[in-house]
């Protein structure tokens, strides 16, 4: 019986709790505030422990937040470097040893074209 | 005459009129290599029906009515008519896009463009070993200028380097020529492959590996790439678009020619070992690129590996290949020049944060290109890749699984090359901290308020789209034409016989 009264009671309180943060939600999506733009900018004002654009602008990614590191970041200057694209694949394999190859070299490239003159030489040697 | 052979003095004679032309009126220097360009176009079109009205389906011209072999001859088959065409189509479409690109209508620019086409048409059309070799020079020649048209330190760097690795692979052609014409006495291909046929020599390896590492150099294949990926990203990019497509395409064509015709030889082993090696490092290296031009580049040389594999065991798929990666190529290197008109930064990090305004042509182009490249269905890239892996897997199930691993891998590199390109934060959000209106221009059109559209971009775009789309679409027709081709290079008696009128 104690069971059961506890039971209620929780689904209740959590019941309440989604509704209130719905509702609250609601509110923020009416109102087109999105949080961001860097908490202390002349851009932002405190409401409610969140900070909002002052502006009200409509946030255009369908997104909340945007952040990196645990800081709120502007999407605008958002931007992702080329070497974190596959990069524990790259470094797993160990594929960028091929890219120290490439030295720039001339004379690398060359002492390259020579062994591969011998190599094909040696196989059509052998082989025809 | 050969209706397609009027391609070269066509060009030739462009090359020569228009630095004149452009002391007088600049304006006419790009309709002029327009016109010339299209012109020797319609005349590798108009080949196709006497040479598929001809008995033999092969055309011949000896030049100054000399006798075979002491003349030379002009020999047009389907694999080589093939090889023109698409060397007249790209040279088209890159001389319609220069003309938005290129600032102040440059006549040493479209000179230059219409001799390297002079010269790749020239390669294709020759049935004379020392002339495919005089023909390549003028191809090299053009090709080194041009890589040094901006003369900034990158471009004069990579142009030497060029120039260095080029002139050491056109010594060991031309030491390769100088014993075959040694051994036999004759320059004439079809002349050379009697004379081999009959008299079975030692040094024959020998000038079948001298020939073989020199066009290997000019084709790109690994280990003799690494001139490629500098070239391409220090010359204007509507050039990197022949030399990626038709040039490394005439390249492969004329090693078919020496290995097939003359040799009547297939290296199926060292083939598929160089190919694999070329497929595998190529897409290996194209992934950590951040200059998109180095992508392109390493994603082409990827392409090659792929060729050599489906000439190893499949020659249908290998034509099917060569056609549809000319195409793909061509249409990746205009899409990022359209795209790049307004700047000269080529790095994918920096330019994810500019504001390059392009027009929806562009990432539809670029995009349909890579997706193509990679080998997705309903794109001619699918059409021959599927060939590749069906004829791979029965013999050799290993190539099969490096191959769709490859392709994988371009599939990986080239959503990251579209996404930074196209779909990150900096684009389509104003002017982001880097716009392209802030950059020195150089040589580059920098009209602050030029949107990179119109029918010079469009024209070549939409025409290219259209391409992958119907070999993707109706793959069994461009099966059926490869099908016919890899016949009539399967047999090099044909040849001979129509050569030497046997």
């Amino acid at each position: 019986m104690t069971i059961h009264n506890l039971d209620l009671i929780l689904a209740v309180s959590i019941l309440l709790t989604a509704i209130f943060m719905i509702a609250k939600n609601k509110m923020q999506y009416r109102t087109k505030d999105w949080v961001g733009g860097g908490s202390g900018t002349d851009s932002t004002k405190h409401k409610g422990g969140i900070y909002y654009n002052a502006k009200k602008e409509e946030f255009p990614y369908g997104k909340t937040k945007t952040y990196t590191c645990g800081e709120d970041v502007n999407p605008r200057e958002l931007n992702t470097a080329q070497d974190t694209f596959y990069n524990t694949f790259i470094k797993t394999f160990k594929l960028n040893k091929l890219k120290k190859l490439h030295t720039g070299r001339l004379t690398d490239y060359l002492y390259w074209i020579f062994a591969s003159l011998v190599i094909i030489l040696t196989i059509l040697v052998l082989i025809l | 005459m050969i209706p397609s052979f009027l391609a070269i003095p066509v060009l030739l004679c462009a090359a020569f009129l228009i630095p004149l032309a452009g002391i007088h009126k600049k304006k006419w220097v790009p309709i002029l290599a327009i016109t010339a360009t299209l012109v020797s176009f319609i005349a590798s079109l108009m080949t196709i029906t006497p040479l598929l009205n001809s008995t033999d389906k092969i055309l011949t011209h000896q030049m100054g009515s000399w006798q075979v072999p002491y003349g030379i001859t002009i020999a047009i088959d389907q694999f080589s008519l093939m090889i023109i065409t698409l060397i007249t189509f790209t040279g088209l479409l890159a001389a319609i896009l220069s003309k938005k690109y290129i600032k102040h209508s440059k006549p040493e620019y479209y000179s230059l463009l219409c001799l390297l086409l002079a010269g790749l048409t020239g390669m294709a059309h020759t049935g004379d070993l020392f002339n495919l070799f005089v023909f390549l020079e003028i191809t090299s020649i053009s090709s080194y200028a041009l890589t040094a048209f901006y003369t900034e330190k990158k471009s004069c760097e990579a142009s030497i380097k060029y120039l260095i690795m080029g002139a050491f692979a056109t010594s060991l052609i031309l030491l390769g020529i100088a014993l075959t014409y040694g051994l036999t006495g004759t320059l004439n291909m079809a002349d050379i492959a009697i004379a081999v046929n009959n008299n079975p020599s030692p040094t024959i390896p020998i000038i079948i590996g001298l020939l073989l590492t020199g066009l290997a150099l000019k084709s790109a294949i690994v280990p003799l790439h690494a001139w490629k990926p500098d070239v391409l990203e220090a010359t204007p990019i509507p050039i990197g678009a022949i030399f990626a497509s038709a040039s490394t395409a005439t390249c492969l064509y004329a090693i078919i020619r020496i290995l097939y015709t003359i040799f009547d030889i297939h290296l199926t082993t060292l083939m598929l070992a160089a190919g694999t090696i070329t497929m595998l490092i190529g897409a290996i290296l194209a992934m950590q690129q951040d200059n998109i031009l180095r992508l392109l580049a390493y994603s082409a040389i990827s392409q090659v590996g792929y060729i050599m594999i489906a000439f190893a065991t499949d020659t249908t798929s290998a034509i099917f290949h060569l056609f549809n990666i000319t195409i793909i190529e061509a249409l990746l290197f205009l899409s990022v020049s359209a795209l790049l008109i307004n700047t000269k930064e080529t790095g994918m990090t920096k330019l994810s944060t500019m504001n390059l305004n392009p027009a929806k042509i562009i990432p539809t182009a670029f995009l349909v290109g890579a997706l193509s490249n990679a080998g997705i269905p309903l794109l001619n890239g699918f059409s021959s890749k599927w060939l590749i892996y069906i004829t791979t897997l029965e013999t050799y199930p290993l190539i099969t699984i490096a191959a769709v691993l490859t392709s994988a891998l371009t599939l990986a590199y080239s959503l990251k090359a579209y996404h930074m390109l196209f779909r990150s934060a900096g684009h389509g959000m104003g002017k982001g901290p880097g716009t392209a209106t802030t950059k020195q221009q150089g040589d580059i059109n920098h009209n602050t308020a030029q949107k990179n559209t119109g029918p010079a971009i469009l024209i070549p775009l939409i025409t290219l789209i259209i391409i992958c789309l119907y070999f993707g679409i109706f793959a069994e027709q461009g099966e059926l034409i490869s099908q016919q081709i890899a016949e009539s290079l399967s047999n090099n008696n044909i040849y001979i016989q129509a050569v030497l009128n046997k």
